[in-house]
């Protein structure tokens, strides 16, 4: 059991690559995506075991990323979701979905229903859960077809207990097996961006446990009977059961795994990546082996949501706008240095010099020498850069809550934060031994008397061998 | 005759972001209350305070507390108004018009909650020219106004009238208050006469914001909103804005004793600051800016510090260390440089041990002291 495999499935073709312990790149295989996707897969799988002379019984992990193809297929994808806000008598200037695209809400159906609830911010009762009138509204949301269901409670990142008491009622009504998540799971303060997590995340829990079971059929027809794991939208792993919880935490990862796999092939540890497809390019900076994360909300779909996801810029020209121009001084190739010399310029605004990689599919056509300060790298296996991130990444799990000062000493928050961190990364398939903190982040409530603080812990680890 | 419509919530926001020094709170929910307000309405007509009858009652309103429990406790939309309505009521007397008691931040958009939602005018002025942490920093209260009566409400409906003889003893019991609501209360304050608005706001504020968002919504660089504020400030009773400082955010400190979020970013030079080291101490808002040990900036001057990479501001609360940044100096109109306002809002009232000096005088004969 020694080696890895990386699948990365985009919309046009799905790409599988072999890595061993050491990280050394043993063979990359190329096969266009099928439209179910797990055809393409075993077929990619079985070109790479081929190319690598390895037996299928020594692969020990397969890590998959998928969220390339299925970026344009967000809306498609979505279940019919009801979602309980607990809040009143507060909360009705902005009602559920509101903030949505049209279809956007007409995709998981726009069921909710606003009951009594919530907690101030420093974990005092804002108002008492009626669990009566909890029952009823999902009722009403069973009577309307859901499929998933999303609960949103203020300050439940304070205090989750009114969030958990009605995912008990909800496995009640619903069945045990019911996906239901809970926004203290999946967000941040903001109680409009962490409902709009919450519902996005159930809405997508099926599609995961849809791709768990093909793939796990898919390998299991090439003899591979190893761990799998998903990407994550920061550049690390989890496990597929820990994923089909939390599919939000994936649908934004290819930039990330990308970016990753760029930096690892051209041994740079901080770089700016740019990832040429057919119709885009991405733009990403890499310090630290990491993908710079943009701490603002996020846009799903046109959804509004506070997940962590690498800061992009991402320009509508790509390899197909290139195309023809062999010489590379046509007005398409003119265009596009300009642009990508901006966003570069942009991405890596005052960071001293950084070197610039060129990943992805498109950049065949680009020609040799593109304008600027020097050479943009172009590493072997380039176009498979995603597959490649995928094998080297470490899991993840993360916290983000607020805490009391009054209950709890900084030292002690801090303790016990990192504690639920690691605890969150071997949930999320981290091997418990070596799982170490990677990041703190703390920051206080402003113009509040009464004092609290927000805390974020990464954990990170090797994958649970 | 000028008019705030849906459209220019946007700008009036970025404009407000710029102006809270670091503080005021992210204002996306008051800007999405006041959308509502205004689509269902109509747009909000802007008065010069030069408009208002002398004998006219003027009431300020505005939310008080945390910005942060707001984004979470989303309220449910009239509170601004229902405070409004409250004093109202015990005054025995409808307001004529409403106006912001603080330019920087959220509470810019909120009173536009009140104006829509009542029918009336937003005075095209505030009391604190930017944003600070306590209610008595108004230049109503440094020039005689009474912050009393004055009403808070929640979201629960809960309503308070506070009478007191000072306008401190407002600041300290109203916090309070603010607190047991549950962090985030809206208040209608400072009631005055037309004539008082006249003698002792800062005019013109609400359109130096709007006029501020809308240059800074095409700048894609830090050197780019420098130049664009430096146009629009310098135009106005504001001074022109200036470079002070460009480099990498390297290391935070936050200390969370006492009321207020305290605690020092320093920066490390680059490019045209390279070798030097500019430390900025905050408090909610930016505060004190000296480099390599110089004072460079002190309150009630303006201190904003820009993210390089996006040329937006970057709020006390979301400082990170590694972020490359540019830091711009704006100074304050005259009216709020007079000894009665410093003694108000000047650096010994934030507990430094020296005097404000105007923050072009700090800086003649700096490469950044082109005034």
């Amino acid at each position: 059991m020694c080696y890895t495999l990386g699948v990365e499935v985009a919309p046009k073709q799905t790409d599988a690559v072999v890595m061993d312990r050491n990280g050394n790149l043993l063979a990359a295989a190329r096969v266009r995506t099928s439209d179910d996707i797990f055809t393409g897969m075993e077929a990619a799988c079985a070109e790479v075991l081929l190319l690598s002379g390895i037996r299928a019984e020594t692969i020990g992990h397969v890590m998959v990323g998928t969220a390339a193809y299925f970026d344009a297929r967000l809306q498609s994808s979505l279940a019919r979701t009801g979602l309980i806000r607990l809040s009143r008598p507060a909360g009705t200037g902005i009602l559920p979905l509101e903030t949505w695209p049209k279809q956007m809400r007409e995709a998981v159906g726009d069921s909710w229903r606003m009951v009594s609830g919530g907690f101030e911010y420093d974990g005092r009762l804002l108002a008492p859960l009626n669990l009566s009138e909890v029952r009823e509204a999902l009722l009403d949301l069973k009577r309307d077809g859901i499929k998933a269901l999303a609960v949103a409670g203020l300050f439940a990142t304070v205090c989750p207990d009114q969030e958990l008491a009605v995912a008990a009622v909800g496995r009640e009504v619903f069945g045990p097996d019911f996906p239901i998540t809970l926004s203290h799971e999946v967000g941040r303060t903001g109680l409009v961006e962490r409902e709009n997590a919450a519902v996005l995340n159930a809405a997508l829990t099926g599609m995961v446990a849809y791709l768990a079971a093909g793939i796990h059929r898919a390998l299991g027809h090439r003899g591979i009977r190893a761990k799998l794991f998903l990407a994550q939208n920061n550049g690390t792993l989890m496990s597929f059961a820990y994923g089909s919880r939390y599919p939000i935490l994936s649908v934004g990862s290819a930039p990330a795994i990308s970016a990753r796999g760029a930096a690892f092939l051209s041994g740079l540890q901080d770089c700016v990546v740019v990832d040429v497809g057919s119709q885009s390019t991405t733009v990403t900076l890499v310090l630290g082996n990491f993908p710079r994360e943009c701490d603002r909300p996020v846009q799903l779909g046109g959804v509004s949501l506070h997940v962590r996801m690498p800061e992009t810029i991402t320009l509508p020209l790509g390899g197909d706008h290139l195309a023809g121009d062999r010489a590379g001084d046509g007005p398409g190739v003119r265009q596009f240095q300009e642009r990508l010399g901006q966003a570069v310029d942009q991405i890596s605004a005052g960071q001293d010099y950084l070197p610039v990689v060129l990943v992805g599919s498109g950049t065949d056509a680009l020609p040799e020498r593109l304008a600027g300060p020097s050479t943009p790298l172009r590493p072997r296996h380039a176009y498979c850069a995603g597959a490649v991130g995928l094998t080297i990444s470490p899991v993840s799990g993360e916290v983000d809550r607020v805490w009391s000062l009054e209950r709890y000493g900084r030292e002690e928050i801090l303790n016990r934060a990192s504690a639920m961190a690691c605890e969150r990364a071997v949930q999320a398939g981290c091997d418990p031994e070596g799982v170490g903190v990677a990041e703190i982040e703390e920051s206080p409530l402003t113009y509040l008397p009464s004092r609290a603080v927000r805390v974020k812990v990464k954990a990170v680890g090797s994958p649970v061998p | 005759m000028r008019e705030i419509g849906v459209d220019d919530l946007e700008d009036l926001a970025l404009g407000a972001s710029i102006l809270g020094a670091g503080g005021g709170g992210d204002p996306w929910i008051g800007r999405h209350l006041a959308a509502k307000v205004l689509a269902e309405r109509g747009p909000v007509r802007l008065m010069a305070p030069y408009e208002l009858p002398d004998e006219s009652l003027v009431i300020p309103t505005a939310m008080m507390g945390a910005p942060t429990v707001m984004l979470e406790k989303v309220p449910n939309g009239n509170e601004p108004y229902l405070a409004l309505c409250a004093l109202q009521h015990h005054l025995g007397r409808k307001a004529s018009a409403t106006m912001p008691i603080e330019c920087g931040g959220l509470n810019l958009l909120l009173p536009l909650i009140a104006a829509g939602l009542a029918g009336i005018p937003l005075v095209d002025a505030d009391g604190m020219g930017r944003a600070f942490p306590e209610l008595q920093m108004e230049t109503f209260h440094i020039y005689g106004v009474s912050g009393t009566p004055a009403v808070l409400v929640d979201e629960r409906g809960h309503t308070c009238l506070i009478k007191t003889r000072d306008n401190f003893a407002l600041e300290r019991i109203a916090r309070e208050v603010t607190v047991r609501m549950g962090g985030a209360a809206y208040i209608a304050e400072f009631p005055m006469s037309g004539r008082q608005v006249k003698e002792t706001a800062i005019p013109g504020t609400v359109y130096l914001a709007l006029r501020l968002g809308q240059v800074l919504r095409h700048c894609r660089t830090a050197a780019e909103a420098v130049e664009a504020v430096a146009e629009v400030t310098s135009n106005s009773q504001y001074g022109r804005a200036v470079l002070l400082f460009e480099g990498k955010l390297s290391a935070l400190e936050r200390q969370n004793e006492g009321p207020f979020a305290r605690g020092a970013v320093s920066v490390e030079g680059g490019h045209s600051c390279s070798g030097r080291s500019l430390r900025v101490e905050f408090q909610n808002e930016y505060l004190v800016a000296t480099m390599n040990g110089v004072l460079v900036a002190t309150v009630p001057d303006l201190i904003v510090i820009l993210d390089a990479s996006t040329a937006r501001p970057i709020p006390t609360d979301a400082l990170k260390v590694g972020t490359q940044v540019v830091v711009m100096g704006i100074p304050t109109p005259a009216l709020m440089r007079l000894d009665l306002a410093l003694q108000v809002w000047g650096p010994r009232s934030f507990g430094y041990d020296f005097d404000y000096v105007p923050i072009e005088l700090l800086n003649r004969g700096t490469p950044s002291g082109r005034f």
